[in-house]
C-alpha cells in the first residue's frame, strides 16, 4: 500500500513553523510556503535511505505542487559524490530512489506563460512515470481536467490521468469494493 | 590580458574577466579583529577562539576545501586557504584570472545569535577589519557590510556608518532568521540599503542554529546532507515573505542575491505564486502585479553550487529564471568541497557566459565595483 502526504495544516497543534524561517503572515504567504513541506520529507526520505531500506514503498505527495522536484534531484544529486560518507547507505543517487519511489499529484499545477517551460521541468522528473492527476475538488484552486492540461501531449496525458495511477495504487484500483 | 586596477580611477569594465560575488576569506585569529571592538568586549573575542556564536550540530563530511589552493601551515601542515589577502590573491584571484571578489566573511549565523549586542559588536568589529586587512590594501577585493537583522536599529546604524565607503559594495546578513525577512520590523534595513544604494546579500549556513527556527518546514534534518539540501527552502520561504509583505513596492530599487542555493526551484516558486496571487491577492492588496514579476526584478542568483543536470537541462531553466540578468558566478572560495566553481559553469550557454562572470554583476553593483 502506498504512503500519501497531504498538505494543509502546517504549522497548527504540535506542528514546527511552516517555514525553515518561522510563521508566515498572511494566507498567501502561508498555501505558497506549502511546497516547502513536501520538499523537506522528500529530502529527508531520499536522505534517511528509507527507499534503500523499503525498496517498494511508493510515496504520494498530494496538493505541494509538482515541478520542485527537479530542485531536489538536483541539488541532492550534486551534494552525493563529495558528501556520501554521510549517508553510506545509499547506493543510488538521491534522483535515482526519487524516480522509482515518488509520485506527485497535480494539483495545483504550477501555470507558467510559456507552457513549454512547465512541460521541460515534467519532463525532468519523469513525469510520464511520476506525476498522477488530482482535482483537489471542491476547493478554491481547484484544477478543471477538461482545461489545465490542454497542452499536454496526449501520452502524457495518458499516463497522468490513468496509467501511473494504476502504477501506484495497482489492482486495488480495479477490485471490487464489496 | 592584465587588468590594471588602482585605487585612484575608475575602472574599465571592458578589462575585467571575472567577478566573483561570493569568496569566503576567514579570521584565521579572532585577535586581529578583537582590537575594533569596544575596549570591554575584546576579551569575549578571544577568549575560547572567538565570540559567542549560534552554532548547530551540521558539518560536512568531505575533505576541507577540495580542489583548492593551499598554503603551509603551521607544523608542515597545509593551513586555511582564505587568511591571507595577499595569498589569496596571487594563488587564486591571479592564478584564475578573477579581477574582482567580493568578500563575505565567515558568519552566517550572526543574525541569529539570541545577545544582539554582541552580534552587533561583531559586526562592527569585523566590518572595520575586513576595511583595514583586505578591501583598503587591495583593490581586487570589496566588502560586504555584515549586519544581523535581530536587532533592525543597530543593523541600519552600521549601514549608514558604512554605507558611504567606497570599499563596501553590499549589506550581508544570513538568511537563517527568526521569521520570514519580509516582516516590518525587518523595513528600515531595507529603506538603509536603498539609501545607499546597496544590494541585500542573503547567505544560508544558520539555520536551525540559536534563535532560528528548525530548519525546515518540518523540524530538524538529520544530516548535513539534508540539512544543505533542504535550505534553498528558507530562501524560497524569505522570497514569499518579502513579496508578500509588499517591500517592493515599498522600496522598488532593493536588490536581494540569494548565495549558495542553486536555482532549479525557482521557476516553481514563481509559478505557484503567481496562481496563488489571481485567487488570493484581496487580502494583500499591496501586492500589485504577478509575485514572479517582482521575483524576476529583484531577486539574483549565484552559480555555487548549481544543481547537478545536463547541459540541455540548465539551458531551460535558465532560461526561465532569466539567467541573462538574474545569475552571478560566485566562487564560494575556499569551499570547493563540491567542486571547481569555474568548472561548474562549464556548460553555460556561450551567450550568457559574460552576463555571468562580469555584467549582471557590474549591473547588481554598480560603480561601485569600478571605484
Amino acid at each position: 500500500m502506498p504512503v500519501a502526504i497531504h498538505v494543509g495544516s502546517e504549522g497548527t497543534g504540535v506542528a514546527n513553523p511552516p517555514t525553515g524561517v518561522g510563521y508566515p503572515t498572511t494566507y498567501l504567504e502561508f498555501h505558497t510556503d506549502h511546497a516547502q513541506t513536501m520538499m523537506a520529507h522528500c529530502v529527508s526520505l531520499l536522505s534517511e535511505g528509507t527507499f534503500e531500506e523499503f525498496p517498494t514503498l511508493k510515496f504520494a505527495f498530494i496538493e505541494g505542487g509538482v515541478t520542485w522536484a527537479p530542485y531536489v534531484m538536483g541539488r541532492l544529486d550534486r551534494l552525493y559524490p563529495a558528501l556520501k560518507a554521510e549517508v553510506p547507505y545509499l547506493t543510488k543517487l538521491p534522483s535515482e530512489y526519487l524516480l522509482s519511489n515518488c509520485y506527485f499529484s497535480t494539483q495545483p499545477i504550477e501555470e507558467p506563460d510559456n507552457h513549454q517551460h512547465l512541460l521541460q521541468l515534467l519532463a525532468m522528473m519523469h513525469a510520464e512515470k511520476t506525476v498522477v492527476f488530482a482535482s483537489d475538488y471542491p476547493h478554491w484552486d481547484f484544477d478543471n481536467p477538461l482545461m489545465a492540461f490542454n497542452f499536454f501531449p496526449a501520452d502524457l496525458k495518458r499516463r497522468i490521468f490513468v496509467e501511473n495511477a494504476l502504477d501506484l495504487y495497482g489492482s486495488r484500483l480495479l477490485t471490487p469494493n464489496a | 590580458m592584465t587588468a590594471t586596477v588602482t585605487d585612484r580611477e575608475l575602472l574599465d569594465p571592458a578589462i575585467l574577466r571575472v567577478i566573483d560575488v561570493d569568496l569566503h576569506n576567514a579570521i584565521p585569529d579572532w585577535s586581529q579583529v578583537a582590537p575594533y571592538a569596544p575596549a570591554g568586549l575584546r576579551h569575549r573575542m578571544t577568549r575560547q577562539g572567538g565570540p559567542p556564536m549560534a552554532r548547530h550540530g551540521f558539518k560536512q563530511v568531505a575533505p576541507p576545501y577540495g580542489d583548492a589552493p593551499r598554503p603551509m601551515g603551521a607544523h608542515g601542515q597545509p593551513g586555511n586557504p582564505a587568511a591571507d589577502p595577499a595569498w589569496v590573491k596571487e594563488q587564486y584571484l591571479d592564478a584564475r584570472g578573477v579581477d574582482l571578489a567580493i568578500l563575505t566573511g565567515a558568519i552566517t549565523s550572526l543574525g541569529v545569535q539570541p545577545n544582539a549586542d554582541m552580534a552587533a559588536t561583531v559586526a562592527r568589529a569585523v566590518n572595520d577589519w575586513t576595511l583595514d586587512r583586505w578591501v583598503r590594501p587591495y583593490s581586487c577585493f570589496k566588502g560586504s557590510i555584515l549586519v544581523g537583522q535581530q536587532d533592525p536599529a543597530q543593523a541600519v546604524a552600521e549601514i549608514d556608518r558604512l554605507g558611504a565607503d567606497p570599499g563596501m559594495v553590499q549589506v550581508l546578513m544570513g538568511s537563517a532568521s527568526e521569521t520570514p525577512l519580509g516582516r516590518r520590523q525587518y523595513h528600515p534595513i531595507y529603506e538603509a540599503c536603498v539609501r545607499h544604494g546597496l544590494p541585500l546579500a542573503l547567505h544560508l549556513g544558520g539555520e536551525g542554529a540559536g534563535m532560528s527556527p528548525p530548519s525546515t518546514a518540518v523540524g530538524h534534518p538529520t544530516t548535513h546532507f539534508e540539512w544543505y539540501g533542504s535550505l534553498p527552502q528558507v530562501y524560497m520561504a524569505h522570497i514569499m515573505s518579502l513579496v508578500t509583505e509588499g517591500v517592493f513596492e515599498k522600496y522598488p530599487t532593493l536588490k536581494v542575491i540569494l548565495y549558495e542555493g542553486g536555482i532549479f526551484w525557482v521557476p516553481q516558486t514563481m509559478w505557484r505564486f503567481d496562481k496563488n496571487w489571481k485567487a488570493q491577492r484581496s487580502e494583500t492588496p499591496w501586492v500589485k502585479q504577478l509575485p514572479s514579476k517582482y521575483i524576476l526584478q529583484h531577486f539574483r542568483y549565484a552559480t555555487y553550487p548549481l544543481e547537478a543536470s545536463t547541459k540541455e537541462q540548465l539551458a531551460q531553466v535558465l532560461e526561465m529564471i532569466d539567467a541573462e540578468h538574474t545569475l552571478l558566478f560566485s566562487s564560494n572560495y575556499p569551499h570547493w568541497e563540491l567542486g571547481d566553481p569555474l568548472a561548474m559553469i562549464a556548460d553555460l550557454p556561450e551567450q550568457l557566459r559574460r552576463r555571468v562572470l562580469v555584467e549582471n554583476a557590474l549591473d547588481l553593483y554598480g560603480e561601485r565595483l569600478l571605484r
